[in-house]
């Protein structure tokens, strides 16, 4: 009995560690695919300026150098332009792909959207460098908020379980 | 050996109230109130030893028991009265210590009016009328 | 009723000082304050039980 008590005290514990644990990895998660969005827009504007290549065909490239979730969001922007035009399959990709990113930056990335594919290559490269500014902004209120959350929600998560487990004991 | 014991948990008390007061001052209280609680509870048995040692005592000596009665019942108000007092002058809360303490000594002098009547009866025999 | 029970009370004071310090230092000042009244309820209950069958014991030993 005692060891079943003691077993079960020490689950509460390592639960509540890593639900802390967790939460903290959103804000480290949300920094790295804010970066790894921003790379990916910088080689999709280089890619437009000079190879010319049809955005179809650059979405599937990014989408092989990329990782995770950014790969899914512009895998998925590429098969839904074989239905409709770039400006929907994009937002529409970014609404279905599961990310870390808070609904601010999907609205920002969402911008981009609008004029896809709708005007000349040097429309498209400044509405490019204009998103990748407000990912700029977005970056640093992601890393501003790492630093003030994710130590925080570590400790709280292990201090918690340690508080529970005492209380119960 | 529970002299030891009494000592060891003022001292392991005393130890982490002295911790604890610089973070949380409000947990302190709670460990001097366990404290308090703990040695009470330690001196308790011993106390009960006592009481059944005068009770025997009375009654081979024929003495009237209901006085013995409302002398336990002092003790034990007093007892009671003391472990709040302290704790709320070791809170900061003279004024409410001091209330406490009046109250108790009201409450003594209630219960120990038979006595005192019953003194009164004896002086009144003993006098000249 | 033993000496735990002071060990315990003791740990969750030191752990609710840590939460309250770690959330302010986030800058949730309500939060932290928030998280030392449950902790002192917490305690409070724990604390009044005993102090009843303290209460009790020293009720029935004297006979009030």
């Amino acid at each position: 009995m005692l060891t079943i008590k003691w077993i079960s005290l020490i689950l509460v514990f390592i639960t509540t560690f890593f639900i802390g644990i967790l939460i903290s990895k959103k804000y480290k998660k949300r920094v790295e695919e804010l970066n790894e969005m921003k790379n990916a827009l910088s080689i999709f504007k280089t890619k437009i300026k000079y190879t010319y290549e049809p955005i179809p065909e650059i979405f599937n490239q990014i989408s092989k150098i990329s990782t995770n979730n950014i790969k899914n969001i512009f895998k998925k922007s590429t098969d839904n332009m074989k239905k409709t035009n770039a400006g929907t399959a994009w937002s529409k990709a970014l609404d279905e792909s599961s990310t870390y990113l808070t609904y601010e930056d999907i609205e920002v990335l969402k911008g981009l959207g609008k004029l896809l594919g709708k005007t000349d290559i040097q429309g498209q490269i400044s509405e490019i460098d204009l998103t990748s500014n407000f990912l700029d902004v977005q970056i640093a209120k992601a890393r501003n908020e790492q630093d003030k959350n994710e130590k925080m929600y570590k400790t709280l998560g292990a201090i918690i379980g340690l508080v529970f487990v005492i209380v119960l004991i | 050996m529970d002299i030891i014991k009494i000592i060891g948990i003022g001292l392991t008390s005393l130890i982490i109230i002295i911790v604890l007061r610089q973070y949380k001052p409000e947990f302190a209280v709670y460990v001097s109130l366990i404290a308090g609680a703990l040695i009470l509870f330690l001196v308790i048995d011993k106390i009960a030893g006592i009481i059944s040692l005068l009770t025997e005592l009375s009654n081979k000596s024929n003495m009237n028991s209901q006085f013995l009665v409302i002398l336990l019942k002092i003790t034990g108000i007093a007892f009671l009265t003391e472990f709040a007092v302290s704790i709320c002058k070791d809170s900061g809360e003279s004024a409410i210590a001091n209330k406490i303490d009046l109250g108790g000594k009201v409450i003594i002098i209630a219960i120990s009016i038979p006595i005192i009547s019953a003194l009164l009866e004896t002086i009144i025999n003993v006098l000249p009328a | 009723m033993d000496i735990n029970l002071l060990f315990k009370i003791a740990a969750i004071g030191i752990l609710v000082a840590v939460l309250h310090q770690v959330l302010v230092r986030a800058g949730r000042e309500d939060q932290a304050m928030m998280t030392t009244l449950a902790g002192l309820v917490i305690v409070l209950t724990m604390v009044i039980k005993e102090i009843s069958t303290l209460f009790e014991t020293v009720r029935t030993l004297f006979n009030l």
